[in-house]
């Protein structure tokens, strides 16, 4: 790397660590980087605008707009009631609960710390009423919460896909199996840990009540049948499904639930506007430090030396999974994508990698990112609504983090649990 | 001071529920107009596109006094809170020293397309209109960084 790449990254990393939010540390350390080396300072500001008014990226806000709908709108509340009837009465049933409404949830919501908002405040006191560890409950929620940004739709996909340049749609599909397999190893990683733990018995519900619930549901189930039925039917775009949504939540939520009301809609929407920002405020200057990445050839040299170091395919996806799990911890999400693909995919182009299968593989790795402290969103708004430490929920997320890596490492080294859905569906 | 502020806060949140509401308006009607009217409105989409960039700064702006742009907490919380206090003032200082530089090459971005004329593909409006959203959303999110950084100091004196 040259004095220019020295120059960014350390900038960088010097202004995070001092708290400097993510954003304005990616935004000053490319200025000074373009002062300094008598680079066009001018680009600024067309690549940030350029980079922010993206047609694609519209499905941020919109689909933050439609999860916080659908959980105003009463949502969440049946997902959990309906699969509570489902498997409740089984031994750590509570567990398996939080890991299917994560996953069902994830499949409305596209954020991991919005899933862990919507149904950590029923699910961690219902678990600490039934007999588990507050701080093992807080734990699981936050880490099937990741879930949330792997099972589409997914804001996370949706960035991948524009910094990549590979079709969202595609990536929505191929995201659903890897989704569903962390969620098994979280659950079998749960009842393994909640092997001693004292439960109450709970009765089995009738088949009435099952269905009962099941038919109260079904409006939030149906959420997930029209975005990607949409999308892969060819109806609308990934962002066109995310506005659909928007207005399928306020369907349900002000007719059907009628737990919504318009005086409500305000508010909602200055909340969406806010984290969306957050997000695209990111994108917007981290969209400046990887032009510079890119065109000041510190992409190419990176690469170039790594390839250079071993040409294994499997050695350098073991190699990138560790840079990212690294990164995860200090960086969010959306940062990472304009950080680091500029510099992985000539090293993946070299080797062979689909963009495709990478784009599961490094979404997987911020996912884990997110549950990982010090940087880890979800285990924050867990902490808050579990009353709890961060050293606390840091302590019993270590097996839950451990079953993380091991759903990662089969994403990653078997493509078929990938590939399998898009081919099928011959995409 | 403040109490002006909160007034052109006040103001800038209706922005963001006019902002997304008509973003999301055109969004789905550009759906149904597909499948109803079989006719496509493509236009709309440069309005929604560029509506985001006001959106986006006008938020970030929210955030920023709200604190609730990601950082690294890693050393701050070692700190002891009158050091976190005079931390997040110069973190409030250094942000706002960015969106400084942001409004000056945003003006001359600005001036660059009404200088040349520039109007968007598909309406026609000057591209000026829009990127005029650079120079005033920096000016609202330095205010802002400063701001949120003042109160932090404050609420903690009063305690």
């Amino acid at each position: 790397m040259g004095p220019v790449g020295i120059t960014l990254f350390l900038v960088f990393f010097g202004l995070l660590l001092f708290n400097v939010p993510i954003a304005v540390a990616l935004g000053l350390s490319s200025i000074v980087t373009l002062f300094a080396f008598d680079l066009p300072v001018a680009v600024y500001s067309y690549t940030m605008y350029a980079a922010t008014a993206k047609f694609t990226l519209l499905a941020i806000p919109f689909f933050i707009l439609a999860g916080m709908i659908m959980e105003k709108a009463g949502i969440s509340k049946r997902l959990i009631d309906f699969a509570n009837k489902g498997v409740g009465h089984l031994r750590g049933g509570l567990a398996i609960v939080t890991v299917i409404t994560s996953c069902f949830f994830a499949a409305i919501s596209g954020s991991g710390p919005a899933t862990v908002a919507a149904l950590g405040n029923i699910l961690i006191p219902a678990m600490d009423e039934a007999g588990y560890d507050k701080a093992m409950a807080a734990s699981l929620l936050s880490a099937s919460g990741a879930i949330g940004i792997i099972i589409p739709p997914s804001i996370a996909f949706v960035v991948y896909g524009v910094v990549a340049e590979v079709s969202i749609g595609k990536l929505f599909i191929a995201g659903i199996v890897p989704g569903l397999l962390f969620g098994l190893a979280l659950i079998i990683v749960s009842l393994f840990v909640s092997r001693n733990y004292k439960f109450k018995n709970v009765e089995v519900c009738s088949r009435k009540e099952f269905w009962k619930s099941f038919r109260k549901a079904s409006w939030g189930l149906m959420t997930p049948v029209i975005i990607l039925g949409g999308i892969y039917g060819g109806i609308f775009t990934p962002t066109e499904a995310a506005g659909v949504a928007v207005f399928y939540g306020l369907f349900v939520g002000i007719f059907v639930y009628k737990e919504l009301t318009w005086k409500q809609i305000p508010d909602l929407l200055i909340d969406s506007s806010v984290s969306s920002a957050v997000v695209m405020l990111i994108v917007s200057s981290a969209s400046v430090f990887a032009w510079i990445v890119t065109t000041e050839g510190i992409a190419g040299n990176i690469a170039a030396s790594m390839v250079a170091f071993t040409a294994n395919k499997y050695v350098i996806l073991l190699i990138i999974n560790v840079i990212l799990l690294v990164a995860g911890c200090f960086i969010d999400a959306i940062s990472a994508y304009y950080i680091l693909l500029p510099i992985f995919i000539p090293i993946l182009n070299s080797v062979g990698v689909d963009l495709l299968l990478f784009g599961v593989i490094m979404t997987v790795n911020l996912a884990i990112g997110q549950i990982t402290p010090p940087v880890g969103v979800n285990l924050y708004v867990a902490c808050n609504i579990a009353d709890i430490s961060l050293a606390e929920i840091s302590k019993a997320v270590v097996p839950f983090l451990l079953a993380a890596i091991a759903a990662l490492m089969l994403i990653t080294y078997i493509p078929f649990f990938t590939t399998f859905l898009p081919n099928l569906m011959g995409m | 001071m403040i109490k002006f502020y909160d007034n052109v806060e006040k103001g800038a949140k209706w922005v963001l529920v006019i902002s997304l509401a008509v973003m999301a308006i055109l969004n789905f009607s550009n759906v149904l107009s597909r499948y109803v009217f079989h006719a496509s409105l493509s236009f709309t989409e440069e309005i929604t596109t560029n509506l985001f960039v006001y959106n986006t700064f006008i938020g970030a702006a929210i955030a920023a006094r709200r604190g609730s742009h990601l950082g690294l907490t890693l050393i701050s919380d070692k700190l002891n809170p009158k050091n976190q206090n005079h931390l997040k003032i110069i973190v409030a200082i250094v942000s706002a020293g960015l969106f400084a530089v942001l409004i000056y090459m945003g003006t001359g971005m600005v001036q660059a397309q009404i200088q040349y004329g520039q109007k968007t593909a598909s309406l026609g409006i000057p591209e000026w209109w829009f990127g005029l959203a650079i120079p005033l959303g920096a000016l609202f999110i330095l205010v802002s960084f400063l701001v949120g950084g003042y109160e932090s100091l404050k609420s903690k004196e009063v305690r």
